[in-house]
This record gives C-alpha cells, structure tokens and sequence, in this order.
C-alpha cells in the first residue's frame, strides 16, 4: 500500500519536498509561538523598555487619535 | 485507412504514367492509387489495366515532407513506414488545413496516420472491437470539437484507396485529451477511428528526425494534454492530504486553548493634574499574573463605548527582566436610528497578539485617552498559546498556491485549445 502510494506521488516527489518549506514555517510559528505575519508590538527595543511596577508611557509610535 | 494482413514482398516499383518515373510501393498487395513524387500526378493503378490518371497536385512540396515517404519509424512499439502523405483543408473554412501520414505496418499490414496540425500531432487508427484500450473511448466521456468535409489540397506516395472519395465524408471530432474519437460517416455508414496526441519529440525521435525538421508548433493542439495534467491527480491528492492534517493540527490548536491567564475589567477615571491634558486617563495597572513557557500573548479588549473613542495604549511588562511589549488600540463605537434605521459604526472590542513572549510573571499597563468627562469600562482578557488562524491560513495558501497555478495554467490551455472549434464552450456568443 505505501509503495502504490510512493508510486502515486512520484510525479509530485519534488511538490511534496517543497512543501516541507511552508509545513516546517507552520511548524517553527506554532513552537516559538509566532505569527508568521507579525504581530502587534511597537516596542522597538524590548529589553528594559519600561520598568516593572508603574513604568513610564512609551514614547514610541503612539500618534494621538483626535475625533471629529 | 483500411486494415489488410497478408505476408508480402518488402517493395516493389511501378512507372509513373505521366512523366516515367520510377515509384517505390511498399503495400504491393494492398495499393492501387499512387501520387507521382516526381510530377505530382495522380493516378489508379491496379496492376492489370492501363493506369487512369486523374490529374495533378500541383501544390505538392517540392522538398518533400518531413517525416519524408519511405521513412521508417517505431510509435507506440510498432513499426512503420511513411507509404503516403496528404495534406487537406476544410470545406468551409479553407484556413484550416492539416496534414495525414499514411503510416503502413508491415509486419500486419495494417494502417495508421500521423496526423500535423499547427505543428500538433495525432496518432490515428481504426477502431476494433477487439481493441484493449476500449475504456479510454467511451464516446459518453467525449466532447465534439468538430464537424466539417474535407478537401484535399495535395497527396504524394501510395494509397489504397481513393483520396479523393473522402470529399463525400462527414467527419465528426470528438476530443478527451489526450485521446481522440472520429467519426465518419458516408451516407448511412459509419466508421469509427481512435487517436492520441504525439508530442513532436516522440514524433522526431520515431522517425530519426531533429526537432526542428518538424513544424514549429502554434496554438494549443486538439488532443494535446495541459500543462501538467498527468501529475495533476497526484498534485491535488497530496495537496489535499496536507490541507487535511493543516486543518487537524489547527483544530487541536483551538481546542487547547484554555481558561484566560487574566480576565479583569478595569474603569478609565479621568487624569485630575493640572499638566494632563482634557481626556488623558490615569495609568491603569493589571493585577499580575504568570506565563509558564514562552508563547505568543493575546489580548482582548471589550469597551463599553457608546458613541465615543478610546485611545489606548498598553505596555505588557516583564516583571523580573524589565522586558516590554507595546500596542495600541484606537477602538470606536457610534450608533442612531436614522430615517427609521438603525446604523452602527465601528466595534467595540479590539484585540493584539504578541509573537514570542518569554514566560515570566507579567502585568499590563494602560495609558487610556478620551472624550473629557467620559469614563468607559474595558473588559481585559490575556490568552497564552491563542491558535493564531493568521498562521494557519497563511500556511494553507502558500500549499494551494502551485495547485492553484496549475489550474490557470490548465484553465487558459482549454480556452486556447477550443479557440479552433465551432463548439467552443467559452464562445460568448
């Protein structure tokens, strides 16, 4: 069964390798607990950005939102 | 076409009645119409009477053809020589012209044709009940493609029978690529023939031939199968296959996620000091709480807006390394009834993930800003291990992708094969 299944996919061989590229992405996003297409954070410089307890308010890509 | 099966000699020669020539045969037993490679007449000849000459094709080439006449090839595991070629048109659209290769098997004495379209070949020959292949022809499976009579414009070499009686014919196409399904029909009687696509190369490689001896292809052919249709079942299986165990994995990633690590909701009271400006919050602080093992981070907000904004920014700290992540959520929400309708405008939650968040023991920070005097509450929840659909789908496209491909590259091949049938399916009119 697996050798007719071998022999089924042999014209694709080189797909299914290729498709170890995206899997293996999928795989390494969920592991480390990344989204493949970025996430929220603003935070230039992470490392003691702000201390622990009160902290001060960042000054990094916060625009005011004024409304009509 | 005909099927004949007796032993006899390799070739024998005839002289052309017209200009002298003499003309090799190779079905001695079977041929009795002859084209004059030399003057180009055409003439009956059965061996015992005076030859009847019926005229001359003057548009024969010159320089031969190519596979040439007498040539000898291996298709498909049998041999065969090139005994005739004739080159015909349609009757009614005289732009459409094709040639036919008299393939003549010895060993049988059967017969087959290479026929050239555009530079696309077809292998043809005469239906039998007997015939191992039946069930690549079943007529239900095909799709007419053609229907016209046929003119000759030209033959040279040996026949046997008269090429010129093939005007009379109805000749009706049918196409499943790579195979093919003729019929014609005289009157009330019918004969069925069968076909597959050749690639030049096989034809080249056949008859001894270089590529470029052959005609330069042009246009997609009657039978010639898409790009990348032999692979196409496997392709998709295994695309499917690896969708499936995507979506299973993803589904296990939902079903893990747990209870919230915090589920609070905080009040944005107004910032009193005389430096703050109308609207600016106090800083608001989460009670802390901790994250096991480094993971993504989402958060949601849930305000209690009602035509009204928030700005919010709001900084995830690391209480033991200092570390920090940062977002900002500009969240509104406007409602009314107008002209009897209600309308809405904008949500009232927001969300942010953050990748990569070491474990830890955490709180959030809020730096709220809003209308003066409003004080909205936020519901504030923090997930660990969230299933992140972004990477799911992402993952899934890049798999459909070469898929996907493949079907505009079979979808346009279709479009450009049916451009040359009456019975094109993507005629708009």
């Amino acid at each position: 069964m697996l050798a007719n299944l071998f022999r089924f996919l042999r014209p694709v061989a080189f797909y299914a390798v290729l498709l170890l590229l995206p899997l293996g992405w999928f795989a390494w996003g969920t592991l480390t607990g990344t989204r493949l297409l970025g996430d929220d954070n603003e935070s230039t410089e992470t490392l003691g950005a702000s201390g622990g307890g009160g902290g001060g308010r960042s000054s990094v890509g916060h625009a005011r939102f004024y409304h009509k | 076409m005909s099927e004949t099966a007796t032993t006899r000699p390799a070739s024998a020669q005839l002289d052309c009645p017209a200009c002298g020539s003499s003309i090799t045969y190779y079905d001695v037993e079977g041929s009795e119409f002859y084209v004059c490679p030399t003057c180009h007449t055409y003439f009956q000849w059965t061996g015992e009477e005076k030859p009847k000459l019926f005229g001359k094709y003057d548009q024969a080439p010159r320089s031969g053809t190519a596979p040439p006449l007498g040539a000898v090839g291996t298709l498909f595991g049998r041999t065969f020589r090139v005994v005739g070629v004739v080159s015909r048109r349609e009757a009614n659209h005289a732009q459409f012209s094709w040639r036919e290769y008299q393939l003549f098997e010895a060993a049988t004495g059967q017969y087959a044709q290479l026929a050239e379209f555009d530079g696309h070949w077809t292998f043809i020959w005469a239906a039998n009940a007997r015939d191992a292949d039946r069930d690549e022809f079943v007529l239900a499976d095909f799709k007419v493609f053609n229907k016209y009579q046929s003119r000759v414009n030209w033959a040279l070499g040996e026949f046997d029978w008269d090429i010129e009686l093939d005007s009379n014919l109805n000749v009706t196409e049918h196409i499943k690529p790579p195979y093919l399904l003729v019929q014609e029909r005289r009157g009330t009687k019918s004969e069925w023939y069968r076909g597959r696509h050749v690639a030049p190369a096989e034809v080249a490689a056949a008859f001894g031939l270089s590529r470029s001896a052959l005609p330069s292809q042009s246009g997609t052919g009657m039978v010639e199968p898409g790009p990348g249709s032999t692979s196409a079942a496997a392709l998709w299986s295994l695309t499917g296959v690896v969708l499936a165990a995507l979506l299973l994995v993803q589904l296990v990633l939902v079903a893990r996620t747990g209870k919230p690590l915090l589920n609070q909701t905080i009040q944005v009271e107004a910032d009193t000091t005389a430096s703050a400006p109308p609207g600016t919050g106090r800083v608001l602080v989460s009670p802390s709480f901790t994250l096991d093992h480094q993971t993504a981070v989402e958060v949601d907000l849930t305000t209690s807006l009602s035509n009204q904004w928030l700005e919010l920014p709001v900084s995830l700290v690391n209480e033991q390394t200092g570390q920090g992540f940062e977002f900002t959520k500009n969240i509104e929400f406007y409602s009314g009834v107008d002209g009897g309708e209600g309308w809405s405008e904008g949500s009232r939650d927001a969300d942010a993930v953050l990748s990569r968040v070491p474990a830890g023991r955490y709180h959030l920070n809020f730096y709220p800003f809003t209308e003066k005097g409003m004080t909205p509450e936020i519901r504030v929840q923090v997930w660990a291990d969230p299933p992140l659909p972004s990477n799911f789908f992402v993952v899934a496209g890049l798999v459909l992708l070469l898929p996907m491909l493949q079907a505009l590259r079979q979808h346009w091949h279709e479009r450009r094969r049916w451009e040359n049938s009456d019975y094109n399916p993507y005629a708009t009119e």
